[in-house]
């Protein structure tokens, strides 16, 4: 398969998950395009242990994990330049969202969930994304993540749990 | 949390393949000036094998000849 039908087989996916990570156009683009210049970079190593889907889904996922913390450590640094400067309004706020797939009229109560979500641990942010959002089963998920159903299950109910309380807590 | 189930999934824009094509471009670009740096370090390695070589053939050629070869005795003397 060459690579730009790689690329034409997979590129909404890619977008699509790198959107439920970070919830903006601009970032979830940069994201796709590391994605595929890693593929295009590996491909020749790729030795088809697990399916090219999972495969990409894996490198999606750690791009976007990757590119959260480099964002977070670039909006770190700038709070403490402000506080510094004493701004005391500045705070930490990963994404602006911006999420196309999300209802305008629902927008505000999305952004509301989404601010919970980010701030899960990231395997238990992963599960709940790909169960929950893009619909995998609990074996694909399992798959993508490298582990058992068991620990999918677990890890699923545990961010359920906490979002739920997250959640609660945002509303009062 | 039941919100989640209506994010409707979107197409990735079309400027998207003009970008990674932009840069898979530019990244094999970059990957030819390396090979150019790798065969000038074996060019330079390849030199510094044969002057060590000549070097060492040199040396062992100049062991074999007497000094006297070099300076005829008869020129020379310490005593005088």
């Amino acid at each position: 398969m060459t690579f730009e039908q790689l690329y034409k087989l997979h590129t909404d996916l890619v977008y699509n998950l790198a959107l439920q990570y970070v919830q903006n156009t601009a970032d979830a683009e940069e994201i796709a395009q590391d994605v595929f210049m890693s593929v295009h970079k590996n491909m020749h190593k790729f030795k088809g242990k697990s399916s090219v889907k999972t495969w990409i889904y894996r490198i999606t996922i750690n791009k976007s994990l990757d590119f959260i913390k480099a964002k977070t450590r670039t909006k770190r640094s700038f709070f403490f330049n402000s506080k510094r400067l004493d701004d005391p309004d500045t705070h930490i706020n990963v994404s602006d969202f911006d999420h196309p797939g999300v209802l305008l009229e629902q927008k505000e109560e999305m952004k509301r969930i989404f601010d919970c979500i980010n701030e899960l641990p990231e395997r238990q942010k992963t599960a709940l994304i790909l169960l929950k959002i893009e619909n995998k089963t609990q074996q694909e998920t399992a798959n993508i993540m490298d582990c058992t159903v068991k620990s999918i299950e677990s890890l699923y109910q545990r961010a359920k749990n906490k979002l739920t309380q997250k959640l609660a807590e945002t509303k009062e | 949390m039941e919100l989640l189930d209506n994010i409707k999934k979107v197409t990735a824009p079309d400027a998207l393949w003009h970008k990674v094509n932009e840069r898979v471009h530019k990244q094999q670009a970059d990957i030819v000036p390396m090979h150019n740096v790798r065969a000038i370090a074996a060019a330079v390695a390849l030199l510094f094998i044969a002057n060590v070589v000549f070097a060492v053939q040199w040396t062992n050629t100049t062991d074999e000849v007497s000094l006297e070869e070099i300076i005829p005795e008869e020129n020379y003397s310490l005593y005088e």
